[in-house]
């Protein structure tokens, strides 16, 4: 990354936000927007960078409706701070990315970042259900609105989540939240594999299940309390603190990747991962995270991942790295038509210039 | 604008000479949807494989001839309608479903799938497609992608992009892409997520790869009656507000309860306001207390005469009554006009009360039938067509109701797309700058506007839209 | 007469487009085109009524191929009446259409033939001939026939009495073709009918029901028929007018007002009065194929299953679509032989896909029609009158 000096702005509102972003791009400087920094090493060297717009002015939960379930928050708020003023209705958002706390709404937006909860209420993907951004030419514009169903217009949420800011700057979003579960149950294995294949063969689906590299398991079960208490004796595991799903949730390291594959060929994928690797993963949704050791071995991995029908991503890497093996890997097959829609929203190209794929 | 015989002749050898229909005679019976209005297209081709398809688009380019994508023609926006003539891309000969995995649990199937045999056929996996549009039965998977349907069980399992892991497509210019797949977090921008739901104005989709759910091994059906609208609607708040998401949660007034018992006999409670129609399922230990806690919310805001189905026919029964309820309405008047606007739930009470309002003031009767669980309205306005004086009045009673649903912060459409019929609409919701940027989604893909025109995005050509009047032949003819 | 006069403008405007009747209709699902789907005939036939087209030959293939099944009308949430708008819109096609050989030739073998029991004996005599010389496999429709045995013969005295106490009277329904066709279907469904208490009466003078006739667009003649069999069902007293064919249970149901009430398939009434214990286990895999006017014009599908159920060793397991048609559609499988058999085609591997070892309905159209389907593709899953199974329990 180009870590010469640049300028740094701190708008206050989204109006502010969007004008400076519009003087920058008119003035032909590179932006890139900057949240809770804890996706920041994710993606490609930056090629330039003029303007750092930081986010986190933007802070505040515009409208929380708890009767609708509906919660609309500037992009700078973190993650943290939104749950806090959602439990006081007993709500939730399920997100629980990797390297917490800090992340940002806009941030995890643009990244993408998912955590284990994914598996029972998928990404944000599902429950994004507005979207506010600034665009380099300084104007704001919004899709989707603040009812949890919604076919009014284009689905443009879907552009710009995980699209790693290259379209514009994410300034607000509106989430369908979700109740707090009515009971809520951790338990713990070291049976590896097969215990993952036991529950997933189960008639209840745990709501997030991890396995790490060392054969632990831990899954969570929600739901009403009978139902969970008898699945959960059934399964016969060792009952823990939920506290480990935070302590999960801190994890992260200077050298690290994702790996996303159909789910049934997670395994076999992991497999070919070099001896004594260190990875945890979440089976049922079809993606491990990895400590790397070099750029040799994550090329290896990656094309067993590509191969596989998925993906290897770079979270976290040395700048070396990252020139040599790529963040990203192959691109997709529909680069060009992704690009015919960056040149529609950035024609200049002044958003994050070599960080993403487009 | 007739093809000229050419371009018919290309069709033809792309297509086959019985698979493109250009007898100005047959091609008026392909003049609407499901929805008011119609307008005649100039061919219909009936592709069989995606080269045929990328071969007709390649075709229609060419010579600038507008293509609209249609499946079984059951939707109620107008998004299948050839407003600005041109060629209607028939896909219901794609019918194959090409592949189910019960191991990953997804399948592949070709566009004109009927939503409905898709489960029919995951069933011996004991696997099922979870978005339930009412016109299972008919509808098109590739009509539910290109509209992002939705349905009664949609509450908690979501809409129809929720279950779309990914498509091939052809874009404005006869190219072939696979967009997203089954593997999570795929590199690069989310189009698949962009085309569902982009209602034929940005794509043709010549394949569809969803996701099964297992079937929920226990299902428990409630029926309670309420004293009034607003009561049924504090319900549904306070169920929710309890922490549960039931699979459905389905209201109707009374109007329409009286309808659907006179044909169905389900037992429904002629003398409530309201009722609603509750579902939740999952294991049975889970079904029967989430059930018990619902029961113990619905009373404290006075449901009563609650019944729960014991057996699969009685819950069938009272679907048959929720599912057949729009049909019913027949038996009060032929034609019914809905629009289906969202409102944040609890804003229910009002925008009901509104609705009402609206057809007293018009002397239209209006039957409320709706998924409540979501805010998603859908008010019945019942009229007969054959009274050409009316269809004006019903055009400004829709109108005016949508407008009440934008004022409690609402949004347009939750299930049917914006089509022809509201994209007039759409400043009401979105600012000038908001449309701008989703027309250049629309030009960075399609960019001589070559797909479904007319649709979505306000059109300048027909600034008002009285049913009345229309420039479609079914509204001449006095027929609609 | 103003074209489409018969047409009731307040049937054709219950339809409000919606398009659920699609994929019910056997000939959109082949075709994926909505001139040949349910909403589409309504949209052209209301057009025609309303003189918005102008009524022209090309169009009326559109009707023709309509196998008036009426699976569209069970699934209409709106109840549009199709069997009743396709009925009176074939009468007036008929009516406008330039002359065409094969539907006279087809209108006067219904009326010259089938209308006329002693003449259609005497054509199942010469077939039966004709079948053990080989002849009639020297055409299409030759092939079709199931291979002919003596005719069904009335008992003597025109009375077959209860077995047992006898509870009900009923008249029963001889009809014209099954008679001939499938005799053996007729004497098993007596046979029930006597083991239900029942006195068996079979009215003397008994013609054709019509309702061939008045699926073919001639109504004229099917009122001639009713107007005569009326006259008989006078002369005598029953409960019931019991027939175990499909097409003409329906049709006494819709066209004869005056039995309104008493005209009862077979299944439906040994549903309603009860069989004794079954004697005997019949050890069988059996599918059930819904006939069209059965399920869908009588609306009768429980009876049936809850009836094959009840023999014990029978397993019965359903076709994806056990109530889509076949393609017989009374004289459809000989007029538009090619969508018949496209149709047909799809209805057998659904059928396959059971393995089942026997497929049973109740209406001769849909027997041979399977049966032929079956024996061209060599399959060996036998085709019977639903009284036929039934009746092995008391053998």
């Amino acid at each position: 990354m180009v870590r010469a000096a640049v300028e740094v702005a701190k708008p206050r509102t989204a109006e502010e936000l969007a004008a400076a972003l519009g003087e920058a791009a008119a003035a032909g400087k590179a932006v890139t927007a900057v949240g809770g920094g804890r996706a920041a090493q994710m993606g490609g060297t930056l090629y330039r960078c003029d303007l750092e717009l930081h986010t986190g002015g933007l802070d505040r939960v515009i409208e929380h409706s708890p009767a609708d379930m509906v919660v609309s928050v500037e992009a700078g708020i973190t993650l943290e701070a939104l749950q806090v003023h959602l439990a006081k209705s007993r709500q939730f958002l399920p997100l629980d990315p990797f390297n917490s706390p800090g992340h940002t709404i806009g941030g995890l937006l643009a990244s993408g970042w998912t955590g284990p909860l994914r598996m029972r209420y998928g990404t944000a993907r599902d429950f994004l259900i507005g979207i506010r951004v600034a665009l380099p030419d300084g104007r704001l514009a919004s899709a989707g609105g603040r009812v949890v169903k919604n076919v009014s217009g284009y689905d443009l949420m879907k552009l710009h989540l995980g699209a790693m800011g290259s379209l514009g700057v994410i300034v607000a979003a509106s989430f369908k939240v979700f109740p707090e579960p009515l009971h809520d149950v951790t338990v713990e294995s070291h049976d590896g594999w097969p215990a993952v294949d036991n529950v997933l063969a189960a008639p209840v689906a745990p709501s997030a299940m991890e396995l790490f590299s060392d054969g632990r398991v831990i899954a969570r079960f929600f739901g009403s309390p009978d139902a969970v208490n008898s699945t959960v004796k059934t399964l016969g595991w060792t009952v823990t603190d939920r506290e480990a799903w935070t302590q999960h949730s801190h994890r992260a390291a200077d050298r690290w990747a994702r790996i996303a594959v159909p789910r049934t060929k997670l395994r076999e994928v992991l497999n070919a991962l070099p001896q004594g690797s260190r990875w945890w993963a979440s089976p049922g949704v079809g993606i491990a995270h990895w400590w790397f050791d070099d750029g040799a071995a994550v090329i290896t991995a990656r094309n067993v991942a590509e191969a596989a029908g998925g993906s290897l991503v770079l979270m976290a890497a040395p700048d070396e790295v990252k020139e040599k093996v790529g963040a990203w890997g192959s691109p997709p097959p529909t680069l060009e038509v992704m690009r015919r829609l960056k040149g529609a929203f950035d024609p200049k190209h002044i958003l994050n210039p070599g960080r993403y794929v487009i | 604008m007739p093809l000229t015989a050419s371009v018919i002749d290309d069709l033809k050898k792309v297509a086959g000479r019985d698979n493109v229909i250009t007898a100005p005679n047959d091609l008026r019976i392909f003049e609407r949807d499901g929805s008011i209005e119609g307008a005649v297209p100039d061919a219909i081709a009936l592709p069989s494989n995606t080269e045929q398809v990328a071969a007709v688009i390649k075709i229609a380019a060419r010579h600038n001839i507008p293509i609209v994508p249609r499946g079984a023609g059951t939707g109620l926006s107008g998004g299948a309608v050839t407003i600005r003539g041109g060629i209607a891309l028939q896909m219901t000969r794609m019918r194959r479903i090409l592949e189910i995995d019960p191991v990953g649990q997804t399948a592949l199937v070709e566009p004109g799938v009927v939503n409905q045999e898709l489960s029919l056929a995951a069933a011996p996996h004991h696997l099922f497609y979870a978005p339930d549009p009412s016109s299972q039965k008919a509808c098109t998977i590739g009509g539910n992608a290109a509209e992002n349907s939705g349905g009664p069980h949609c509450l908690y399992y979501g809409v129809t992009t929720n279950h779309v892991l990914g498509m091939e497509v052809v874009l404005a210019d006869g190219s072939v892409h696979w967009v997203s797949g089954d593997a999570a977090d795929r590199i690069g921008l989310d189009l698949c997520g962009v085309l569902v739901g982009s209602e034929g104005t940005l794509c043709a989709i010549t394949k569809i790869k969803v996701r099964l759910l297992r079937i929920p091994p226990s299902i428990a059906t409630l029926l309670a009656a309420f004293p009034s609208i607003d009561t049924a609607s504090q319900a549904v708040s306070a169920v929710i507000g309890r922490g549960i998401v039931p699979a459905a949660l389905e209201m109707m007034d009374k109007v329409t309860v009286g309808a659907v018992e006179a044909h169905y006999h389900a037992g429904y409670p002629t003398d409530a306001g309201a009722v609603l129609l509750v579902e939740v399922d999952g294991v049975a230990d889970s079904t029967r207390e989430l059930m018990a806690a619902i029961r113990d919310v619905l009373s404290e805001n006075q449901g009563y005469a609650m019944r729960e189905a014991q057996t699969p026919a009685e819950r069938d029964l009272l679907w048959a009554g929720r599912k057949g309820a729009i049909g019913a309405l027949g038996r009060i008047k032929p034609n019914y006009y809905l629009h289906d606007g969202v409102v944040p739930r609890s804003k229910l009470p009002q925008v009901l009360s509104a609705v009402g309002e609206i057809g007293v003031h018009y002397k239209l009767p209006v039957a409320n039938v709706f998924h409540a669980g979501d805010g998603n309205l859908h008010p019945n306005i019942l009229f007969d067509l054959r009274d050409r004086e009316v269809l004006q009045q019903v055009e400004e009673a829709g109108e005016e109701m949508l407008h009440a649903v934008v004022e409690l912060g609402g949004a347009l459409s939750g299930e049917h797309g914006i089509g022809l019929e509201k994209s007039a609409y759409m400043p009401w919701i979105f600012s000038p700058d908001d449309l701008e940027v989703m027309s250049r989604v629309k030009s960075a893909l399609d960019p001589t506007g070559l797909l479904n025109p007319g649709k979505i995005f306000p059109d300048p050509e027909r600034k008002k839209l009285p049913l009345a009047g229309r420039t479609g032949f079914a509204v001449e003819a006095k027929w609609w | 007469m103003k074209p489409f006069e018969r047409l009731s403008d307040d049937d054709l405007a219950t339809c409000v487009h919606c398009g659920l009747c699609l994929d019910a209709c056997p000939t959109f699902r082949v075709t994926g085109l909505e001139t040949e789907s349910p909403r589409g005939r309504i949209y052209l036939m209301t057009q025609w009524k309303r003189e918005q087209l102008p009524f022209n030959e090309e169009q009326v293939k559109h009707i023709d191929l309509c196998l008036g099944c009426r699976t569209c009308e069970a699934v209409c949430p709106s109840g549009v009446p199709y069997g009743r708008i396709i009925e009176a819109g074939r009468a007036e096609v008929e009516r406008l259409r330039r002359p065409n050989a094969k539907r006279r030739i087809a209108k006067a073998a219904l009326r010259q033939l089938v209308a006329r029991p002693r003449r259609l004996r005497a054509f199942g005599a010469v077939t039966r001939v004709a079948q053990a010389t080989r002849a009639t496999s020297a055409m299409r429709s030759g092939r079709q026939l199931p291979p002919l045995h003596a005719p069904f013969e009335v008992p003597a005295g025109r009375l077959a009495p209860a077995i047992g106490p006898r509870k009900h009277r009923v008249a029963f329904l001889v009809g014209c073709v099954m008679p001939i066709l499938y005799p053996q279907s007729h004497y098993a469904a007596v046979k029930l009918l006597q083991l239900a208490s029942c006195d068996v009466w079979f009215p003397e003078g008994e013609r054709c029901c019509g309702a061939l006739h008045a699926h073919n667009g001639d109504l004229d003649e099917a009122e001639r028929l009713r107007d005569e069999n009326m006259r008989m069902y006078a002369s005598g007293e029953f409960d019931a007018l019991v027939v175990d064919s499909a097409g003409c249970g329906s049709h006494l149901k819709d066209f004869y007002p005056g039995l309104q009430g008493r005209v009862k398939d077979l299944s439906e009434w040994l549903a309603e009065v009860g069989l004794p214990e079954p004697k005997r286990e019949v050890k069988m895999r059996v599918t059930y194929q819904d006939a069209c006017h059965l399920a869908h014009a009588q609306r009768i599908k429980k009876q049936p299953r809850d009836l094959i159920r009840a023999v014990p060793g029978v397993e019965l397991v359903e076709m994806r679509h056990p109530d889509i048609c076949c393609g017989a559609a009374g004289l459809y499988s000989t007029l538009e032989p090619q969508m018949s058999a496209r149709i047909l085609a799809e209805k057998l591997d659904d059928l396959a896909a059971t393995r089942a070892e026997m497929v049973v309905t109740a209406n001769p159209g849909c027997q041979m029609q399977l049966a032929s389907g079956l024996r061209q593709r060599g399959s060996h899953i036998a085709v019977e009158h639903i009284s036929e199974l039934l009746v092995r329990a008391f053998l």
